[in-house]
């Protein structure tokens, strides 16, 4: 039973064709790649399977479950996050509190609890806190924790959004274009957090990069969209090599 | 400019507790000198508000008034509050955190009482300021906190007024007056709730700013309903109230107002309120469920600002529906943003800055409803964040938050 189950996906906009008959099953503790020209449908895959839009056709199902019709947030909860393509960060609230927020459905206190800021809230909010924490040191944030999320530089930005993204404690990861605006440096750096904390969090990820550069080097399986339209999938040697995907990339460099 | 540095610096070393203290030690000797010093300045009567009023009458009393000001409270006040520091800052550190906003609550109190507790006038200043401080620190949730706009504060405002005014001049008996008047401001306050939840379903269904045309709406809606019903006296307005509202009540239900919605926006939810502001749809991606968080943001603030209806019923006796107009909105908006967007502290300092600026504005009569939108239309339009946006008095935010935030404010 795969964890993530996509069938049939097709989503227009108006008249515009986004993302037609997509098909996925991903295993838990996979990690595959989404790749395309721009334009080609993928951030909208994310926007279907995180419930932002509603697809026109098609099955998503999460662990056996239904996803669609369910709002994000709830989807979030079942252990699906995602970071954003151009970074989507709680600009005026500290890079701690960008953590915090994303405890939402984890807290227990209720609302009674949160008025009158009873020991119980106190003492889970303290835990939450230092789990925050936790999360920064790993992404070596800690020390920027009080800092506004917008001070950051953009590659700190980005690894917050990840840490946020980890503290909805998800099951698998969605990654859109984590590598965008890095150079080779940042960009290996990145490719080693990202295993990371695949190791360390047991999570699955689906990744897309407009660059194959990355996808490239860590996906062992790659999917390739165009128009919408998935047009090839397999290892990458063998998307190196497939004519449709050269054709589609060209004019844009193919490493 | 260094001397001035230099005196800003100066004058900031001495804690705010010791200004306050000081500012009370001062009006206790007002107490007694205030007379004196006011004939002996040449001043008809003693200046009640610190001279404005009497200016008013005539502009010749300004350099006597401007004398009055700094003899009786600037010149004390400097001096006590310096003396005071030494004594002052043992007092701080001995006093517990969790403790010290309980010190300033009641230094607060005290002060309150001897400045305002001896005149008439000055006691209705100081109710105005505290239900405007309720006011504005709830509408702060709605459009500080939470980024929405909305327009019709005052419109919550009136469904509590009437209902609290309601229920002590026909439902309850009067002979028991103060004993339940908290019943009738609750009462009041969960009526402007439901107000506030009719209003916050439809607008929060959707995605998109409706907040600010619906709640415009609601505002005529509640203004033009009340005056339609003739059994609660139409546009002639409802009276009958015993005089219930006083300084001590104020006080206790700005206090609590201060603390449970300092107590939500500090909490996870209170988080969520503000991811909402930030990104709504990165907050709802991290799991915020934002329209649950936006009803009750909005109910609350709702409910705190029936409850100043409430108090406001009962100080002035006497209500209309014209009391509850968009003007009285546009002066809550006012209050927001001159105090401090998403800033418990600001609305400490709007509220009372705005209460006497209206003071000051009296003579304008009619042409305050072209100057007070004006100002807000100005201070919308230069992206003003207030003298306290999004930063917080030390002494407000509780022991863990401060811990986990050093000693900066945020
Ligand atoms: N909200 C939207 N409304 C209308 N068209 C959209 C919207 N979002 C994306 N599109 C269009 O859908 C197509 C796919 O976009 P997108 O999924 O963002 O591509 P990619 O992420 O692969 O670059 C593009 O033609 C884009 O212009
Ligand atoms: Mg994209």
């Amino acid at each position: 039973m795969a964890l993530l189950h996509i069938n049939g996906l097709t989503h227009y906009f108006g008249g515009l064709r986004a993302v037609y008959d997509f098909n996925l099953a991903l295993e838990e503790g996979e990690l595959i790649g989404l790749i395309g020209p721009n334009g080609a449908g993928k951030t909208t895959v994310f926007n279907l399977i995180t419930g932002i839009y509603r697809p026109t056709k098609g099955t998503i199902q999460f662990n056996g479950q239904n996803l669609v019709g369910l709002q994000p947030h709830q989807i979030t909860a079942k252990g699906i996050c995602r970071t954003f393509q151009t970074i989507r960060l709680f600009n005026n609230v500290s890079v701690l509190d960008n953590v915090r927020i994303a405890f939402y459905s984890q807290v227990r206190s209720n609302l009674l609890d949160a008025f009158f800021r009873t020991p119980h809230l106190v003492s889970e909010d303290k835990a939450l806190t230092r789990e925050a924490y936790r999360l920064l040191e790993i992404f070596n944030l800690e020390r920027y924790a009080q800092e506004l999320a917008m001070n950051l530089p953009y590659g700190e930005q980005k690894r917050v959004e990840i840490a946020r993204a980890l503290a909805t404690k998800p099951r698998l990861l969605l990654l859109d274009e984590p590598a965008a605006g890095m150079n080779p440096g940042e960009i290996d750096r990145l490719m080693d957090l990202i295993q990371r904390i695949r190791q360390e969090f047991g999570l699955t990820i689906f990744l897309i990069e407009h660059q194959m550069r990355l996808v490239m080097r860590i996906c062992r399986y790659i999917k390739v969209m165009d128009f919408g339209e998935t047009i090839a999938e397999g290892t990458p040697e063998e998307i190196r090599t497939n004519p449709r995907v050269l054709q589609a990339y060209l004019g844009e460099e193919v490493e | 400019m260094a001397q001035w540095q230099k005196l800003r610096s100066h004058l900031s070393a001495i804690p705010v507790l010791a200004y306050l203290l000081g500012f009370g030690i001062a009006s206790a000797i007002e107490l007694f000198i205030g007379y004196p010093v006011a004939s002996l300045l040449g001043l008809p009567t003693m200046p009640t508000l610190f001279g404005i009023i009497l200016v008013q009458q005539s502009l010749a009393l300004l350099p006597s008034a401007i004398a009055y000001d700094l003899l009786i409270y600037l010149v004390p006040t400097y001096i006590a509050a310096r003396l005071l520091t030494p004594l002052v800052q043992k007092l701080l550190q001995k006093v517990p955190s969790q403790r010290l906003m309980l010190v300033y609550v009641l230094a607060l109190f005290l002060v309150a009482l001897l400045w305002g507790g001896f005149h008439e006038y000055r006691t209705m200043i100081l109710c105005l300021m505290g239900i405007n401080f309720i006011l504005c620190i709830s509408l702060n949730l709605v459009n500080g906190y939470m980024g929405e706009f909305s327009v019709g504060h005052a419109g919550f405002m009136g469904v509590g007024a009437y209902i609290a005014s309601i229920l002590t001049v026909w439902v309850f008996p009067r002979s028991l007056g103060h004993l339940v008047f908290p019943l009738a401001l609750l009462a009041g306050g969960a009526g402007a709730a439901i107000a506030g939840l009719l209003v916050a379903i439809p607008s929060f269904k959707i995605r998109g700013d409706y907040l600010a045309i619906i709640t415009l709406a609601t505002n005529f809606i509640i203004k033009n309903g009340i005056e339609n019903i003739e059994r609660i006296g139409g546009s002639r307005g409802f009276m009958g109230m015993a005089k219930l509202t006083n300084v001590p009540w104020v006080f206790f239900w700005s206090v609590l107002t201060l603390v449970l919605i300092r107590n939500f926006v500090l909490s996870p939810y209170g988080r969520g309120v503000i991811a909402i502001r930030e990104d709504e749809i990165a907050a709802e991606a991290m799991t915020v469920n934002t329209r649950r968080m936006k009803i009750i943001a909005f109910c609350t603030s709702s409910f705190f600002a029936g409850i100043a209806g409430g108090l406001f019923a009962h100080l002035l006796l006497y209500i209309n529906p014209s009391s509850f107009t968009l003007l009285k909105s546009t002066e809550c908006l006012v209050m927001v943003y001159l105090g401090g967007m998403a800033s418990i502290s600001g609305s400490l300092v709007g509220a009372a800055t705005f209460t006497i600026l209206l003071e000051m504005l009296r003579p304008l009569e009619v042409w305050k409803w072209v100057l007070i939108p004006l100002l807000l239309l100005v201070m919308l339009l230069r992206r003003h964040t207030g003298l306290m946006g999004f930063r917080e008095f030390q002494f407000l935010i509780p022991r863990e938050e401060a811990e986990v935030y050093g000693s900066t404010s945020h």
